[in-house]
């Protein structure tokens, strides 16, 4: 009997409601931050990262901006299939500073209809200034969808 | 609080980053660009002309981004890697001495209107430096032959170890171009690795040599030397 009129233990039930509502809010909150993996914004943004360190990394080695100024196209093609995951395909476009293009022959693996068909495709943007003694700029359009 | 956070999930960071790094890798080879083209045409305001169209260039490459391009050459005397060079519109060389040096040398600021990012300060500095540490001539009577030890780097400053026989484009012996011999190894006697050329059939003691020498990245400079030990031995 004296139980049954024991209202000591409401107040622990509302704190208990209340601390639940304390987790789930801060949870919630913290989730406006994150970029899992599963987002489409963390993809674009790893193969954006994926694209921008295989270029620079072929231009360290003096590679990429011998392979554009000599507009050895092939070898490009071959080094960036190298370079790259298997299951990442790319577009690579070369073009002048009036936006003319330059490669005379396709920079690319994989279908045209992977990209066109892709939700998310990353693009990188990277600047060739020239080559031995010339200035001679070029810009590199490269456009990533993973397979 | 709500607009706060959506502006740093949303922001383009990463992109603005891969910008900056392409800017400063962009100018890091026009710097490399324009000193070969001073140490092999004597072009002394071939940086101010590049780095002009850079900016422009710069500029339309990343187009939407509202990059703007500041530069400002090194000019005067500057302490750099144990050297002092004079620059003059950012370039300076120092040839026919046995260690000489080719350098350049710029500060760019960017502003990114569009990240609201306004006077990120950066150097870039490019250089080839080549060192003749020893000339021996070796006079022994059946095989006389001249050796010469010298050290290559670059800015770093970091050695230069993938040097071929085609990058040394000239070897002087008292003034007279030879053919020679290359072989490079870490020396333990120098403790750091070195090039060593040895001229064949030289038969007096020769008064100067020069080497000419033309990196990978078409970087030029020239040593001389009139330090030569003879050994009997």
């Amino acid at each position: 009997m004296k139980l049954a009129f024991d209202r000591h233990g409401q107040m622990r039930v509302i704190e208990a409601i209340m601390a639940i509502m304390l987790i789930i809010f801060a949870v919630a909150f913290v989730n406006l931050f994150a970029v899992n993996p599963a987002s489409p914004k963390y993809e674009s943004g790893e193969l954006e990262k994926i694209g921008y360190n295989v270029l620079h990394d072929l231009d360290e080695q003096r590679l990429l901006a011998r392979f554009v100024g000599k507009e050895e196209w092939e070898n490009l093609t071959s080094a960036l299939a190298a370079s790259l995951p298997t299951d990442v395909y790319f577009n690579l476009t070369v073009y002048d500073t009036d936006g003319n293009k330059v490669n005379t022959q396709s920079i690319s693996y994989g279908a045209s209809r992977v990209f066109t068909d892709s939700t998310y495709v990353a693009s990188v943007t990277y600047t060739v200034p020239g080559y031995q003694l010339v200035y001679r700029p070029r810009v590199l359009i490269l456009q990533l969808v993973r397979g | 609080m709500f607009s706060a956070v959506t502006y740093f999930k949303h922001e383009r960071w990463e992109e603005y980053l891969i910008v900056i790094d392409g800017i400063k890798a962009g100018t890091a080879n026009l710097l490399t660009v324009s000193l070969a083209n001073y140490t092999q045409t004597g072009n002394t305001s071939v940086l101010k002309t590049n780095l002009n169209e850079w900016r422009q260039d710069v500029k339309s490459a990343y187009s939407g981004l509202g990059v703007i391009l500041n530069y400002s050459l090194a000019s005067g005397s500057y302490a750099v890697y144990a050297m002092t060079p004079n620059y003059n519109l950012g370039l300076n060389s120092s040839w026919y001495k046995s260690l000489s040096w080719s350098a350049a040398n710029a500060t760019l600021s960017v502003n990114m209107t569009s990240a609201g990012l306004t006077g990120y300060t950066f150097a870039s500095a490019v250089f080839l430096r080549m060192n003749i540490t020893e000339v021996v001539w070796c006079s022994k009577q059946n095989k006389q032959y001249l050796l010469i030890v010298l050290t290559a780097d670059k800015e770093g400053p970091a050695p230069i170890t993938n040097l071929q026989v085609n990058n040394f484009v000239q070897v002087n012996v008292s003034d007279a171009p030879r053919d020679f011999a290359l072989r490079r190894y870490y020396s333990i006697t120098y403790g750091c690795f070195v090039y060593e050329i040895r001229v064949n059939s030289v038969t007096s003691q020769p008064s100067s040599v020069d080497v000419t020498l033309v990196d990978t990245r078409s970087i030029k400079t020239v040593s001389t030397s009139t330090t030569i030990r003879e050994d009997k031995g």
